[in-house]
């Protein structure tokens, strides 16, 4: 009887370190927001012979858990990831197409179309003639320029990319071990709390990257293509390059390429802001190149103070842009004169330049349009996808914000709980030991009275 | 339900964020006085902003050219007034010599001031303003007409297009106006020197329905180059006038509102207050410090 008593005692004495130790480690990752907070479970030691209670038992530290929230915090971690950084390519290249101060391509041509006007009421004025060629240059910098920082723009979204299949890589190569080491202990029974935490946090590390979505063993795959099977993590790489880049999984049968509508997440993201720059800069050249054939045609027409006919105002490399002016243009074969005979007064031919500022159709994609209403759409539409893709930011941070706030309430770590419990299991530690004092006290007084 | 202390915190640190960048973007908004700086602002406004800063480049442009063809259809205007005034002179000198009261000599002394007349009228159709002769039709660079009056330039013209569709001619067929050695007041003027010097009464007498068509000839010009510096007038000042607007325009449309810019400022001060009261209660929340 009296080692019962001292073992009910011991008992108890170890629930309570067990539950101020978890209480403590509860405490200690307080910040840790990859922390699931941690409970002893209990259950009372039953006396065989008459049933009594003998004492209490911790059976097990559990790990609070809420697993259908973790999907869907995952994907809104690959949404919010996505947008973030397909909003900031997209954002880049806007600051180039519309400076917030400065001048826009749509700007510039309309210097070149009231240069053109000027020119017309005196044709034969030297200033006036160097001033639309300034202004035909200028025009022609600045499509040049713009080309050329967009698809910079898109080489600097990309360049990251082979870093973060790096990342990838390596944070699946630790789920797969993670894998492999919970597996070894939940075969044991010995508690995996911790391991789990860290899978749970590698996992939302992937679904950032790249999209990945995870299941309740650690299998992870992006776009139902594996990443991780098991214990056996697989090679992401990358294919191709610029914008006709693509992601594959490397399998031993063969390499398998991920759908690009499946890429969320950071790459996704990305690759998506990739090549909306890129088509953006398709569609500014395509619309400079367009401007600038309508102008050399009718500028072809006219005739210069020299007499010479048919000169060219800008060149148009490889027909596809970025234009340049024309370096054989000067001022005296500026063609405003629409014939020999009207040489040095007639401005008509500069007129006509003039008044393709009122033409529709010069940019073929923007049939019913002006040139400067044509610029505007481009600008606009594109604009109008930052503020979709924002939007959808937006949204997606706050439902992952409800969603981690939704979890933190089942899993999360409260100060005030963890502190009213310490007491408590402090309380229960100084009876538990003082059950054990008077237990001890009962067997020496048995044995020095027997 | 756990009211876990991570959720608490990051909760207040995302309200802070929140409330700074609102407060910096109402602050770029004031500093910078404009609401849509980017296309993403804004999509519809900006696109509209940038159609009406396009239209107002073009009208702009227009009130400026429209001023100096004011004032180069000011000065043409000028000389057509000396032209006619000639013309008018040359007139009274036909009908005294018509008179017969005249002697030869006195015909020939008339014949010279009639020939410096005729000089003068020259002069004004060679007219040049700002380095071009306006009464050569397209030949802006030589003088339209020689000493002997006889017509140098084209009969060809040259109008400036403004955005708005308006033509106004800036430059004239000065052959139409003052007519050459053979036609018009010019050849009116020869004519009449030629019948002074000769002494013949008659011959004199016969110039003056040509000298009073010449001078009918020049003030319809005039008249004409009268409306065309109206119009040009009128361009001046409508393209002053819609430029100004289309600014207002852009402004309303992209333009920063300064009075909701200051309310949403004190708004996003008094959240910011709150949430830091707000942080500052919840460090006071430990139960620890209670026990403490």
């Amino acid at each position: 009887m009296g080692a019962g008593l001292i073992g009910i005692g011991i008992s108890g004495i170890n629930a309570a370190e067990a539950e101020i130790a978890t209480a403590s480690s509860n405490i200690a990752n307080d910040s840790n927001p990859n922390y699931s907070a941690e409970s002893v479970a209990l259950s009372t030691l039953v006396n065989g012979l008459d049933g009594a209670g003998a004492g209490v038992q911790v059976d097990a530290v559990q790990r609070s858990s809420v697993p259908f929230l973790s999907a869907d915090i995952n994907q809104a971690t690959a949404s919010q990831s996505y947008y973030a950084s397909f909003t900031q390519a997209l954002q880049v290249a806007q600051t180039y197409l519309e400076p917030s101060s400065g001048s826009d391509l749509s700007d510039l041509l309309q210097n070149l179309f009231n240069a053109f006007t000027n020119l017309s009421s005196s044709p034969q004025d030297p200033s006036l003639r160097n001033a639309l060629l300034n202004a035909a240059s200028s025009f022609a910098s600045a499509a040049q320029q713009l080309s050329l920082n967009l698809g910079q723009t898109v080489n600097n979204v990309l360049s990251p990319l082979n870093d973060l299949v790096t990342q990838v890589n390596s944070t699946s190569a630790q789920i797969a071990a993670l894998n492999s080491q919970i597996a070894s202990l939940q075969a044991s029974g010995s508690p995996a709390a911790a391991l789990q935490d860290e899978r749970d946090a590698l996992e939302n590390q992937l679904a950032a990257l790249v999209g990945a979505t995870a299941d309740a063993n650690g299998d992870v795959a992006v776009g139902g293509v594996p990443l991780v099977s098991g214990t056996q993590a697989l090679k992401l790489i990358v294919a191709g390059s610029g914008t006709g880049v693509e992601l594959e999984v490397s399998l031993p049968q063969g390499d398998i390429p991920i759908p690009s509508n499946e890429l969320k997440g950071q790459i996704g993201g990305i690759l998506a802001g990739a090549a909306s720059v890129s088509q953006l800069r398709t569609t500014v050249d395509s619309w400079v190149v367009s401007v600038a054939q309508a102008i050399n045609s009718q500028y072809a027409k006219g005739y210069g103070l020299d007499g010479s006919t048919g000169n060219t105002l800008f060149l148009i490399p490889g027909g596809s842009g970025p234009i340049e002016l024309n370096p054989a243009a000067n001022v005296n074969n500026v063609p405003a004169a629409s014939s020999a005979a009207g040489l040095p007064g007639d401005g008509s031919n500069a007129a006509a330049l003039a008044a393709l500022a009122q033409l529709d159709g010069i940019d073929p994609s923007q049939p019913s349009q002006t040139a400067s209403q044509a610029f505007s759409s481009i600008a606009t539409d594109f604009g109008a996808s930052i503020q979709n893709a924002t939007q959808s930011q937006q949204e997606a941070q706050a439902s992952l914000t409800s969603l981690t706030q939704l979890k933190q309430s089942v899993t999360g770590v409260s100060l005030n709980d963890q502190l009213a419990n310490l007491v408590e299991y402090q309380n229960a530690l100084e009876a538990a030991g003082r059950a054990v004092q008077v237990a001890t006290d009962v067997v020496s007084f048995l044995l020095a009275n027997l | 339900m756990v009211v876990s202390d991570l959720s608490l915190f990051s909760a207040v640190a995302s309200g802070l964020d929140a409330s700074y960048a609102g407060l910096q973007q109402v602050e770029q908004a004031v500093a910078t006085g404009k609401d849509v700086v980017e296309p993403s602002d804004n999509p519809a406004a900006f696109n509209e902003a940038e159609l009406l800063n396009t239209s107002e480049s073009a009208v702009a442009n227009d009130a400026a050219l429209a001023t100096q063809v004011q004032d180069r259809l000011q000065a043409a205007s000028g000389a057509l007034q000396q032209a006619a005034q000639i013309m008018n002179g040359a007139i009274s000198y036909a009908t005294e010599g018509a008179n017969g009261t005249l002697s030869q000599a006195q015909m020939a002394d008339i014949a010279q001031a009639v020939q410096g007349q005729l000089s003068q009228l020259i002069a004004q159709a060679n007219f040049s303003y700002a380095g071009q002769y306006l009464f050569g039709g397209d030949s802006v660079l030589t003088e339209p007409f020689s000493s002997a009056g006889a017509y140098q330039g084209t009969t060809s013209t040259n109008s400036v297009v403004f955005s708005n569709g308006l033509s106004l001619q800036v430059t004239f067929n000065g052959q139409a106006i003052f007519g050459d050695q053979t036609s018009g007041a010019i050849g009116a003027l020869l004519s009449l020197i030629s019948a002074l010097q000769s002494g013949n009464q008659s011959a004199v007498a016969s110039t003056l329905p040509a000298l009073n068509a010449g001078l009918e000839t020049i003030a319809q010009a005039q008249a004409t180059l009268g409306e065309e510096l109206s119009a040009a007038s009128n361009q001046a000042s409508n393209s002053n006038s819609v430029a100004t607007l289309l600014q207002n325009d852009v402004a309303k449309l992209v333009g920063t509102n300064m009075a909701t810019a200051s309310e949403q400022m004190a708004l996003d001060n008094a959240q910011l207050e709150a949430l830091v009261g707000i942080a500052s209660s919840l460090g006071r929340l430990p139960v620890i410090n209670v026990l403490a």
